[in-house]
């Protein structure tokens, strides 16, 4: 599977390509904009659908970030007799929902359990892995996670402003480190078929554009 | 297990009904002080006088799950299964928590007269109320009164006021109001 969670072009490449001065690139105001044939557009494309529909979630809310639009999915089944291939659910991950569309490295590296109040059911601990991302049996949340929504169809997107606010957060807590290095870790940490979006604002307004319903969930 | 809900389980005629030219869905997640009557109601008093609209022109699903689901139920389920409580609505008339729905009521010095379900129902308002809801309450309640849940559901059901639709989730019934041309706004 093609890796969608970067843009198309690499940011930094693209800025040096402009030659731009890149001093203090995670900060917002000091950094040059990102072009739209910088991000990968083709959830928004793909919204084709008869019943799609987008859920705006900024938590992980107990497990609604992805158990709600299950409740959606199976209504839309049993209720209302829809066929599954014609349902397309879009999951807009921002605010401190952010690391659920992150690898295990990340969640290790920054104790992100803590931060969604995730347990390990393995260790009974803190999360030191993205428990929600697993499909397999035995996985702790199988029918709802990740994987489980990939395999459904559903775009799973990840904010970029969230997640330039988070590396700039992170950053203070690890001694040398840097806004831009931790962006640059986090953005690798970004699992497969994550789509990471310019701003979750503006995603959720050109989904509804493309005639998708609009939830807000988690 | 319970068998799956199938489509025939529900009515859908009220997405049929979505053709007013100003029409909304409001995914009401707060009781509060009667918040998605209020809301409601100013939605209708602001197309009517603000923009224009007549008195065929407005539309608004209320969907209701969490806390104001209670708005659904006649007066007898209010008394019978304490909804005032679990609401924590009291009741002017005694300073307690009412036994009735006084959500519902359009008597003289009642606290929602103006903005109460029937007159916001004459009004162009469509009341959903949740399966997932449903489920839960009935189980809750059921026990609670050593019930089976098919009968307390049976008596649930019953006990809605007139108008009230049962969808088979809030979350599927915004999505297809909005199919149907609603705006969505959460009231929160």
């Amino acid at each position: 599977m093609a890796d969608r969670s970067l843009p198309r072009r690499d940011f930094l490449g693209a800025v040096a390509l402009t030659g731009a001065v890149l001093t203090r690139p995670a900060l917002a105001a000091a950094t040059p904009a990102a072009g739209p044939g910088d991000w990968d557009h083709r959830w928004l494309d793909g919204l084709t659908r008869k019943h799609r529909t987008f859920f705006d979630t900024k938590s992980w809310g107990g497990g609604e970030a992805f158990g709600y639009p299950k409740r959606y999915y199976d209504a839309m089944v049993d209720g209302y007799g829809a066929k599954p291939a014609d349902i397309q659910v879009v999951i807009g991950l921002h605010g401190t929902a952010w690391p659920l569309a992150l690898g295990d490295e990340a969640w290790a590296a920054w104790q992100l359990g803590e931060v969604t109040g995730l347990n390990d059911p393995a260790t009974q601990a803190r999360a030191l892995r993205n428990v929600t991302r697993s499909d397999e049996a035995g996985a702790p949340f199988a029918q709802t996670s990740l994987v489980a929504w990939q395999k459904r169809g559903a775009s799973i997107l990840l904010c970029n402003n969230t997640l330039r606010r988070i590396s700039r957060e992170l950053s203070a807590k690890r001694e040398g480190s840097t806004a831009d290095a931790v962006y640059d870790e986090l953005r690798k940490a970004i699992l497969p078929g994550v789509t990471l979006v310019p701003a979750m604002v503006a995603a959720i307004a050109l989904a509804q554009a493309k005639g998708a319903s609009y939830v807000v969930s988690g | 297990m319970s068998r799956r809900d199938d489509p025939s389980d529900f009515d859908h005629r009220w997405l049929d009904t979505l053709t007013a030219k100003h029409r909304a869905v409001f995914d009401t997640q707060v009781l509060g002080e009667g918040v998605p009557l209020a809301r409601t109601a100013n939605f209708f008093a602001a197309c009517r006088d603000g923009y224009g609209a007549g008195p065929r022109d407005m539309q608004v699903a209320l969907a209701l799950h969490a806390s104001p689901m209670v708005i659904a139920f006649n007066d007898a389920a209010w008394e019978k299964y304490a909804f005032g409580e679990r609401a924590r609505a009291n009741d002017p008339r005694t300073g307690k928590p009412a036994t009735r729905n006084i959500f519902a009521s359009e008597a003289a010095g009642d606290p929602y007269a103006a903005i109460a379900v029937p007159a916001l129902q004459r009004q162009g308002a469509i009341l959903l109320f949740c399966n997932n809801v449903m489920r839960n309450l009935a189980s809750s309640l059921a026990r609670r009164r050593n019930e089976t849940v098919d009968v307390t559901r049976a008596d649930l059901i019953a006990s809605f006021l007139p108008g009230v639709v049962l969808v088979p989730a809030v979350v599927a019934a915004t999505a297809m109001a909005q199919e149907r041309g609603c705006a969505y706004e959460l009231i929160k």
